[in-house]
């Protein structure tokens, strides 16, 4: 039998709902699992027990009194620290905003309140979500729950670390080249990366306004499609908010594989960036293993993933040189010093730069949705390799264009990663990566939910 | 009049970016991020078509509810 920490958002809200235990017991039991390994992993850089105490009491008074509000009533997501709660600061692991008080929560985190959703912690990012881990901040950076010594993806890190260590079933992550991705690909979770506009952005810090996406974190499958169902939705405030209903992303998931066809996208593995032997050999397996159960699989040609991440970076860094250009300008040394010579590029780059790349992006964009004329769903590489050490600062820096997330980002279009093995050297997880056409969540949690069913991943967690 | 001193390139590309502090207390940042914009945008090919219209394309306010139009 699992213990309390160990439960999934589905199955503690069905030991709720049948009153084998409470959300205070379930919030509690979480609290003891983070003073338990918390220290290891580093994952949250505010804890709101206490609050998310006083709401978890609440919530089991208003369950008891006249039923759950949803499936998320009394359950505890954490918040990566560029998310807007209301009463306290969003530092974004920097010292320029130690004392940047909010108040008001950000759209996504209003939404998942209405549902009954309580918050607990605010959770490490790498600064700003673009510097990478750093040793230079106000908080330390956050660890690898299958390895300490190794680095837990970012720049959504503290997300990946806490859901992947069993300190909370759930957590909400942002993703402008791969920051919800990179983290579930080496933590061993479930991220999302949904269709661009989907979930508002109002709240978050922006980091660049056409790529920046917020998205969930979850164990599982089934967690990930109920979360992202209580966090999508129309935001009139947000320019960017598509005008998209939402919908029921778990409706698919029991139908399987059989008729769907998927398109493996090899190139970006074997010849733009070659991956590791084993993540190769991984994906190869998942793929086999995918149209053993049903699924057709064809090989699938796009542009190179280096235009891709090319066309990324450019307009990354233009816009997020109209965020920082003043900070940077005036107060550079304030800045992890990894933060900064990852945004200075920015104020360099000509505005031609910037358009040439918002051409090239059209491009891209209709590369891949010809693809989705011949597919129902990509399979890709998420990460070519397996987390490097974290204070090895020339591994780190050379994670960054190894990985096959940015083209999502510069489309637009929804992705997801997903445990794939376990490398043998070095027990990290492997991962990989489905992504669907515009508004095809549903689409990506059918096919993802019939992988983990029949791979052996699932149950595997780190020992910590 | 005395001699000028003349300035690098780094040292023209940084002030005409405003960057006057960052110059003073880090200069070797300064000069990596210079070489990494050229690389960046060296990193992928410019549409062949002169006229393609970049992303995403300019869309003119919905008027607003009450508006005299």
């Amino acid at each position: 039998m699992k213990a309390l920490h160990e439960l999934s958002l589905t199955e503690a809200s069905a030991g709720i709902a049948r009153r084998r235990f409470s959300p205070v017991e379930y919030l509690d039991a979480l609290q003891a699992r983070a003073e338990d390994v918390g220290g290891k992993v580093n994952a949250i850089v505010r804890p709101l027990w206490d609050e998310a105490r006083a709401q978890a009491v609440k919530a089991g008074r208003r369950m008891a009194r006249s039923g759950p509000r949803s499936a998320l009533d009394g359950l505890p997501v954490g918040l990566k620290d560029i998310i807007d709660i209301a009463g306290h600061p969003t530092t974004c692991h920097s010292r320029i905003l130690l004392d940047n008080q909010k108040s008001a929560d950000a759209a996504v985190v209003a939404r998942l309140r209405a549902a009954g959703a309580i918050f607990p912690a605010k959770l490490a990012t790498h600064e700003f979500a673009i510097g990478g881990p750093a040793f230079d901040l106000p908080f330390p950076p956050a660890r690898n729950p299958w390895n300490t010594a190794h680095h837990p993806g970012g720049s959504s890190s503290g997300s990946g670390a806490a859901v992947g260590a069993n300190i909370l079933p759930a957590a909400l992550g942002t993703d402008t080249g791969g920051s919800v991705r990179h983290p579930a690909s080496h933590c061993g979770i479930v991220g999302m990366k949904a269709t661009y506009g989907l979930v508002s952005r109002r709240g978050v810090f922006p980091l660049a306004f056409t790529l920046d996406h917020v998205g969930p974190m979850t164990r599982t499958v089934a967690d990930n499609a109920l979360l992202l169902g209580m966090m999508a939705g129309h935001d009139a405030l947000d320019p960017g908010s598509a005008a998209h209903k939402p919908e029921n992303y778990a409706r698919q998931m029991k139908k399987g594989l059989r008729g769907l066809t998927i398109g493996y996208v090899r190139h970006f593995h074997e010849k733009d960036q070659p991956a590791s032997a084993e993540m190769a050999a991984a994906l190869d397996a998942a793929a086999k293993l995918m149209g053993k159960e049903g699924a057709k699989i064809k090989t699938i040609t796009l542009p190179s993933l280096n235009e891709f991440a090319g066309v990324n970076r450019a307009i990354l860094m233009a816009e997020a040189a109209a965020i920082h250009g003043k900070w940077l300008r005036e107060r550079p040394g304030d800045y992890a010093n990894l933060t900064l010579r990852r945004l200075l590029p920015g104020l360099f780059m000509r505005a031609e730069d910037y358009v040439q790349a918002q051409r090239r992006r059209r491009e891209l964009v209709a590369a891949v949705e010809a693809a989705f004329a011949e597919v129902d769903l990509l399979l890709t590489a998420s990460s070519m390799d397996v987390a490097c050490k974290i204070d090895d600062a020339e591994a780190v820096e050379i994670t960054y264009p190894r990985q096959a997330r940015t083209p999502f980002n510069v489309t637009g279009h929804p992705a997801l990663t997903m445990m794939c093995g376990i490398s043998r050297a070095e027990g990290l997880p492997l991962s990989l990566q489905l992504v669907g056409p515009s508004f095809g969540e549903a689409a990506i949690y059918r096919a993802a939910a019939a992988y983990e069913r029949a791979a052996p991943w699932k149950d595997l967690r780190p020992a910590l | 009049m005395g001699a000028t001193i003349p300035m690098t390139e780094e040292a023209i590309l940084a002030r005409a970016a405003g960057i006057t502090t960052g110059l003073k207390t880090h200069p070797k940042e300064v000069a990596e991020a210079i070489a990494a914009s050229r690389r960046i945008a060296g990193a992928f090919k410019a549409p062949a078509n002169e006229t393609a219209e970049p992303m995403p394309a300019y869309a003119a306010p919905t008027p607003a509810k009450g508006s005299r139009a």
